[in-house]
């Protein structure tokens, strides 16, 4: 009784031989002690495995953040967030004014000038056409930058399906380094890349090598 | 673009966890949201209490995010998670006492429960199976809600718990029985 004690618990694990699982349904069949026992245990197993999930109340995630303490920033992590992060800027008349001046000479000045665009490909160039995915169902936007699109971190925005959100680049041969922006502010490099390399600021940005 | 991560983890995790140690705690957002569901449940399951649950899974991301330094990706991050829950969990049932230990277990019978009417509204409309498991001993009950309620095969259970295999699965042998037998007083036999 006991051996078939021990044949049922193995059944719940999952871990019964296929002979084993033909003897205790035999064992189970003729004795109707063990019936009850087992049913009540298949009972309990189903009422664990159906049961209901919890959604975690609402504004949860919102309490937490709230509560984080905060780190001081790496040095390097602080020259990151000074070239990348985003930030607001207080205005008064007289700097708007002279910011204002400053980009029209600035814009003026480069509209006389040559400026080639973030990737030429000439025609009859050979270009390959390149997917990256990057898997984040929680991610409200994510674009990539690079060494392709001057890491401009809009200018490639990805799309999302199911969960991984991706995009076609169309490439000439060579070696790229990139990045993601998962919600306009957090860098993450290619979790699947090839390789890494440093990006002189203590992180990592993705490698990629488009041969045709 | 694809390719498996050591140790099991979301793609983007090892990378998150790299920008909160180094100051961007906004980032850490992205691993509360994920993992709010499996902390919540798992703090419910065990305490029993909406209210003491969110205390406890927030205590959880929190410690979580004070021990950063210390989680050295030798396992999934989820893991982690669970074993600060369950320890959070652990801790709360110590100083409330609510729980029987492992050596009661002769002595437990069924929580006396509501009344008559209130057990119809009960079975019609809240967890029975909460009641019950909350009659099990805590390490019993552990090892069925890790088990059964979350999927987790034994490995990750040993890696979370850091019991060995075969005394977890005496502890789900035990609870499994136990909890049989406390649904049955209850009258729910056969669901």
């Amino acid at each position: 009784m006991d051996k078939e004690r021990d044949i049922i618990q193995k059944v719940l694990d999952g871990d019964a031989e296929n002979e084993e699982k033909q003897s205790i349904a035999r064992s189970v069949e003729s004795d109707p002690e063990l019936r009850r026992e087992f049913t009540g245990l298949m009972n309990a197993v189903r009422m664990l495995e159906e049961s209901e999930r919890q959604e975690a109340p609402s504004a949860f995630t919102a309490e937490v953040m709230k509560r984080l303490p905060r780190r001081p920033r790496s040095a390097l992590g602080s020259v990151r967030e000074f070239l990348f992060g985003s930030r607001v800027l207080r205005w008064n008349m007289a700097t708007a004014l002279t910011a204002a001046v400053v980009v029209l000479v600035a814009a003026i000045s480069l509209s006389r000038m040559h400026r080639e665009p973030a990737m030429t490909t000439a025609p009859g160039e050979p270009v390959a056409t390149v997917r990256l995915t990057f898997y984040s169902p929680q991610a409200r936007s994510v674009a990539v930058a690079g060494e392709f699109n001057k890491w401009k971190t809009d200018a490639d925005e990805m799309k999302k399906t199911d969960g991984t959100w991706s995009i076609d680049l169309k490439l000439k041969p060579g070696v790229y380094t990139y990045s993601f922006i998962v919600d306009g502010k957090s860098w993450v490099p290619d979790p699947g890349a090839e390789s890494y390399e440093d990006d002189g600021f203590g992180s990592r940005n993705a490698v990629l090598r488009v041969m045709i | 673009m694809g390719a498996a991560m050591k140790h099991d983890q979301q793609p983007d995790e090892e990378a998150i966890i790299h920008q909160c140690l180094d100051g961007n705690a906004d980032s850490y957002s992205v691993l509360v949201e994920r993992y709010k569901t499996m902390v919540y449940n798992v703090a419910f399951r065990m305490v029993g209490d909406a209210d003491t649950a969110k205390d406890i899974a927030q205590e959880s991301f929190l410690a979580a995010y004070k021990g950063l330094r210390q989680f050295k990706f030798e396992s999934k991050f989820s893991s982690w998670l669970y074993r600060i829950v369950l320890n959070k969990c652990r801790d709360h049932l110590r100083l409330a006492k609510e729980t029987v230990t492992t050596d009661d277990i002769a002595t437990v019978r069924p929580d006396p429960g509501p009344s008559p009417e209130q057990a119809v509204a009960a079975r019609q409309n809240t967890d029975i199976l909460q009641r019950a498991l909350k009659q099990l001993p805590a390490d019993y009950r552990e090892v069925l809600i890790l088990k059964h309620i979350e999927g987790l095969d034994y490995q990750e259970i040993a890696a979370i718990t850091g019991a060995g295999i075969p005394a977890l699965k005496v502890r789900a042998h035990r609870g499994r029985e136990m909890l049989r037998k406390v649904l049955e007083q209850s009258g729910v036999t056969h669901g």
